[in-house]
């Protein structure tokens, strides 16, 4: 589904963020990428939706290079991944219900396929009766759901989530971490960017671990 | 429900798409029908800014507008200059005048001919001496040198500097016509005024049209920075620059035809102002002058060129900044 093969990424002013990192991530699996903050996990998440691009290597998404894939096309690329970000990144002049409707909207899609649809998603994270509040009335978890239920109503193939608990207590966190768990059981390729060890420690998925930019996890794949 | 939900990917967007929607044209005009009302959204939330720039794309079309307005109405002034658009005939000194008022009824029933008179030698010289003072000095010439004369008024229809040149060559081919003769610098007077001030309204409305461009151009610019989150997210999510940029396209027309609409009253304003003074100034030359204010179509023009400028200056503006988000 995602495979990395020797990327680097250097920022414009000479920052390394990544410097080879090669790994693969079958289709239906889960995995966490983890490592210390600035270890270059957000940049890669980030090259996977094209919101950066590498500096070389190649980034493989279903087989196909995503530095070829023409701009007007990226769109159609990111409708395939829900991305959660650590900041949920909610519009508080807008509903829950308007904010997790924006995927689908962007799509084309209307009226009561939406409303089918975003109920349905935010059912799944457990914020059906708040679909009417304003995001901002919202505790940091709520918000984080909604962020959660925006990424995936519009059933992406794959969830990019970095640093989903980051603003959490250990209980929330846990919540959202049994969500993402449940949305890969439905064979959603999953990856989570974390430096939460002792959260994801029980669970039964590899570690891709970031170091210093650098990573390579070619030859375990499940 | 489970979290089969997400799984359930037997309705596929594009599958399910087509059957909701029916037709291709169908989509397309309900998400131009969403954007427009986005679009407006946008600009009522605008409120002061939203107005004050409506008023100054208002006063940077009423120039040009108003501008159009003189342009029409002095062409308009030109027809009561007939006086300057009487040809003279001279006539071959020795034919009878029975042939020239012939020839004189001949040449009235021309079309671009609304009158003609005739002028027999002696009235010429009577007319002459009276009018100057060597006059006496006439009265010792044994023969009366001045020749029959026609003068021809030319039918308003047919003004203008080319139709009174091509007027006068034919009249001069006909037989018995010696010489003929227009006095043009009036008219030419005139019209160079006209076309002068064609010209200043042309490079003004030019100049003007940049102007209302870089006016929707920057509010469009602000107004997309405001929306900075909502545009983020919605090229995360996967929105098109299309998507993201339409709503604001939508605003600027908004803006343009607020615009138009403004310089419409404007203008309207202004001749309606005007209207009596040029009445007042219309009786002393005992003419039924009217000013002209602007037209339906003038009017709709109007409309339409400033929707036009909000498109365009709303387009460079969001592209531009899409452009430099580089999402």
């Amino acid at each position: 589904m995602i495979q990395f093969d020797h990327v680097r990424k250097k920022y414009p002013g000479g920052h390394e963020a990544l410097k080879d990192v090669s790994f693969y991530l079958s289709k239906g699996e889960m995995a966490f990428l983890t490592g210390h903050s600035g270890a270059g996990k957000t940049t890669l998440l980030k090259l996977i939706a094209l919101i950066e691009t590498a500096s070389s290597g190649h980034v493989l998404f279903e087989q196909q290079n995503v530095l070829h894939i023409p701009l007007r096309k990226v769109p159609l690329l990111r409708r395939k991944i829900g991305v959660i970000f650590q900041n949920p990144m909610l519009l508080g002049d807008r509903s829950v219900f308007q904010n997790v409707a924006l995927p689908l909207l962007v799509s084309g899609y209307s009226g009561p396929e939406i409303s089918r649809r975003v109920r349905a998603s935010l059912d799944q994270v457990g914020l059906l009766s708040r679909e009417k509040a304003n995001p901002v009335t919202l505790s940091g978890g709520e918000q984080q759901r909604v962020s959660i239920a925006r990424a995936i109503v519009s059933k992406p193939k794959v969830i990019l989530a970095d640093e989903p608990t980051g603003n959490l207590d250990p209980h929330l966190s846990r919540e959202i971490m049994d969500l993402f768990v449940r949305f890969n059981s439905v064979g959603v390729t999953t990856l989570i960017a974390t430096h939460d060890l002792e959260l994801i420690k029980p669970l039964p998925f590899r570690h891709l671990e970031l170091n210093a930019g650098c990573m390579n996890e070619t030859q375990t794949t499940s | 429900m489970s979290a089969d939900y997400i799984s359930n990917r037997g309705s596929k967007p594009h599958a399910g798409k087509t059957k909701r929607h029916g037709s291709w044209l169908a989509k397309y005009l309900l998400v131009h029908k969403l954007a427009m009302n986005n679009g407006f959204e946008r600009f009522l939330k605008g409120r002061l800014g939203s107005v004050m720039t409506v008023f100054v794309i208002g006063f940077a079309l009423t120039l040009p507008a108003a501008l159009q307005v003189v342009v029409k109405n002095a062409e308009q002034f030109a027809p009561i200059m007939e006086s300057s658009t009487q040809i003279t005939l001279f006539i071959e000194k020795d034919v009878s005048l029975q042939d020239v008022t012939t020839l004189a009824k001949e040449i009235k029933l021309r079309e671009e001919v609304s009158e003609t008179s005739f002028i027999s030698p002696d009235e010429a010289l009577k007319e002459f001496q009276r009018d100057t003072e060597i006059g006496d000095a006439l009265n010792h010439l044994s023969d009366n040198p001045l020749p029959p004369v026609i003068l021809v008024t030319v039918d308003s229809q047919f003004l203008g500097k080319d139709n009174i040149n091509r007027i006068l060559q034919e009249l001069s081919m006909l037989p018995l016509v010696k010489i003929a003769q227009a006095d043009l610098h009036w008219l030419e007077r005139l019209l160079g005024i006209i076309n002068l001030i064609k010209q200043a309204a042309l490079l003004m409305t030019i100049f003007l049209i940049i102007a209302v461009i870089m006016v929707v151009g920057n509010t469009i610019r602000l107004m997309s920075q405001s929306y900075k989150d909502e545009i983020e997210i919605s090229k995360l999510v996967g929105a098109t620059d299309g998507f993201v940029r339409r709503p604001f396209i939508y605003s600027g027309m908004f803006y343009g035809f607020f615009g138009g609409i403004i310089s419409i009253i404007f203008t309207v304003f202004s001749t309606s102002y005007l209207q009596s003074h040029v009445a007042n100034l219309a009786e002393l030359y005992a003419s039924s002058f009217m000013l002209h204010g602007l037209s339906f179509i003038d009017s709709v023009t109007l409309i339409i060129t400033g929707t036009l400028l909000g498109f365009g200056g709303s387009w460079i503006a969001v592209s531009r900044y899409l452009h430099e988000l580089n999402l």
